[in-house]
């Protein structure tokens, strides 16, 4: 099979569209006592609006990495960005200043991560945190801010919102606590949204609901979301198009169906080999 | 072969080697009382792998627990080789302990990190065999790990390293060569692969399956990845709740399951080759 244009009405389209995202030619290093590890060599993607584009690759691969950089998350040491830009609305992030780059995250990048539990606070109430998120970045007032994170907790599928807001992260399931710390990344309304195995630790079943929450936001709202995964499965479920990352490196993009069915890599096809697959009857 | 009722799970020919009866576990007591375990009977037989499969507090870690002597059951037998753990003496407990090894998801929080490989991996020998103590011991003991290395596929002089000098994919194979030292006939893997990269996930299969074969060995391998279940198990068991809701051929479970949550649990795998059936009817 050739690389054929995408014919339905799929983001493919907006591929000849200015980028939401652009990160151009990024290195990163790593200066740790034993050496510099190259984490990050000359990567270089696109992130349209509207779209879910996996980064997948082994541990190693630098893909999480590559997507802390957007919000320079990175720890500064001893992570350095050595050459690169990432361009959101024509400006280079990366040399933002940290109090315009506060601007930047939650309100036009959010990240979710694999474990909620290290993101969300253990002392508050869930509803507070996502009302907090809400007083910073948007001035709303307590009451406003405890009624609109309850419509969020609603909006992310959890059933009694209400009485869920009073209850504390250890109260509620993982299922549950992914899906606040979903609330609370999308309170912001960000254009983009960056999730860092966000199923991992999670049942299949639950993994699944997470899943398809991410799809019908991303639908509703616009998003473009950027899916960080080792899972070729989630990839092939989730995602438009696929960066398949490797030794820091980007071996190989394209949309999910063309890579998979017809890998241009040898990198691509060991990877797509090694994945286990179950078979039905 | 067809698929057995709930609760039980009976294996075709073979010597049995395990045997579960009416296993219950409850923490706690009284109203406050948690069955982790509800009446559990399956047997295991010598030289295969019975998969057990189930979402987090489906009780399948507890029941692991169990069939190791690591937890005592509220009611119910674990027999090995015929014989009741729970009315054996001490010694003989801890021989038969012996002979039924564990391999976690994550060997490194089990392995002491002051230790080089040789002691990492000959703790078991030197615990059970008075030959293998002290200096005299040690050449012995050198030669005996240096073949267990070898046996995983690693090199026997790695064994002068330190557990943090090794990859994940290295450390899970001298956690294997560690549960193989004393011999075992029943090795229950827990999560092997879980936090290994895909391409490293199928080398230790691989392994695991040739080692298998070499040693007759039998696994009890507790998975929630059923694309692996399918590449390496002979049997299913299906839990949920503390109980087996299906069990049966690798075959018949996963290819024809017959109870409504082993169908949700199957539906629910994120399939590689999902993009074709995306957009489709019932798909999303």
């Amino acid at each position: 099979m050739n690389r054929t244009p995408q014919t339905n009405q799929s983001p493919q389209e907006m591929a000849t569209a200015d980028p939401l995202l652009r990160i151009e030619d990024l290195s990163i290093d790593f200066r740790l006592g034993s050496g510099t590890v190259h984490a990050v060599r000359g990567v270089g993607l696109d992130l349209h609006a509207g779209e879910t584009l996996a980064v997948v690759g082994e541990s190693g691969s630098g893909k999480s990495a590559t997507m802390l950089s957007v919000l320079r998350l990175n720890p500064e040491p001893p992570c350095e960005y050595t050459a690169g830009r990432v361009v959101l609305d024509g400006r280079d992030l990366l040399a933002l200043p940290e109090k315009e780059l506060r601007e930047v995250r939650g309100n036009d990048v959010a990240m979710v991560f694999q474990d909620p539990m290290t993101s969300l606070d253990p002392l508050q109430r869930v509803g507070n945190q996502v009302a907090e998120v809400l007083r910073r970045h948007r001035g709303a007032t307590r009451a406003e801010a405890r009624a609109e994170a309850v419509r969020a907790l609603d909006e992310v599928g959890i059933p009694e919102p209400e009485r869920r807001a009073r209850q504390y992260p250890h109260e509620l399931s993982g299922g549950l606590r992914q899906r606040v710390m979903i609330a609370t990344a999308l309170v912001g309304r960000p254009r983009i949204l960056i999730a860092d195995e966000p199923t991992t630790a999670l049942d299949v079943t639950v993994q699944r609901q997470i899943l398809e929450l991410l799809d019908e936001l991303r639908d509703r709202h616009g998003m473009a979301v950027v899916l960080i995964t080792h899972d070729l499965g989630v990839v092939a479920e989730t995602a438009d198009r696929v960066v398949v990352m490797h030794h820091g490196q980007v071996v190989e993009t394209g949309a999910v169906a063309d890579v998979f069915e017809n890998p241009e890599q040898d990198y691509t096809r060991r990877l797509l080999a090694a994945t286990p697959r179950l078979e039905s009857a | 072969m067809t698929t057995t009722g709930a609760g039980t799970a009976t294996a075709g020919a073979g010597t049995t080697l395990l045997e579960l009866n009416g296993l219950r576990k409850e923490f706690g007591t009284g109203d406050a009382a948690t069955v982790a375990v509800d009446d559990i009977s399956l047997t295991v037989t010598e030289g295969e792998t019975l998969a057990l499969v189930g979402e987090s507090g489906s009780g399948k870690t507890t029941l692991t627990r169990l069939l190791l002597a690591l937890l005592e059951p509220t009611a119910g037998t674990v027999l090995l080789e015929g014989r009741d753990l729970a009315a054996l003496p001490a010694a003989e407990l801890r021989r038969a302990r012996a002979r039924m090894q564990v391999v976690l998801q994550d060997p490194y929080s089990s392995m002491n990190p002051r230790f080089r490989i040789t002691d990492v991996i000959g703790e078991p020998l030197v615990t059970h065999h008075p030959d293998y103590r002290g200096r005299r011991g040690r050449p012995r003991l050198r030669e005996r790990v240096g073949e267990l290395l070898t046996s995983v596929g690693l090199d026997p002089a790695l064994q002068d390293r330190y557990p943090h000098e090794f990859s994940g994919g290295q450390r899970q194979r001298i956690s294997i060569a560690r549960a193989l030292a004393p011999e075992p006939g029943l090795v229950v893997l827990d999560e092997p692969t879980s936090a290994l990269d895909v391409s490293v996930q199928a080398q230790v299969l691989d392994l695991l399956t040739d080692l298998q074969q070499r040693l007759g060995l039998t696994y009890v391998f507790v998975s929630h990845n059923l694309a692996v279940v399918q590449q390496i198990a002979d049997r299913v068991a299906v839990m949920r709740r503390g109980a087996i809701v299906e069990s049966g051929t690798a075959e018949d479970v996963l290819k024809h399951p017959q109870h409504p949550y082993t169908r949700e649990l199957l539906a629910a795998v994120p399939r590689p080759d999902g993009y074709r059936t995306r957009g489709t009817a019932g798909a999303r």
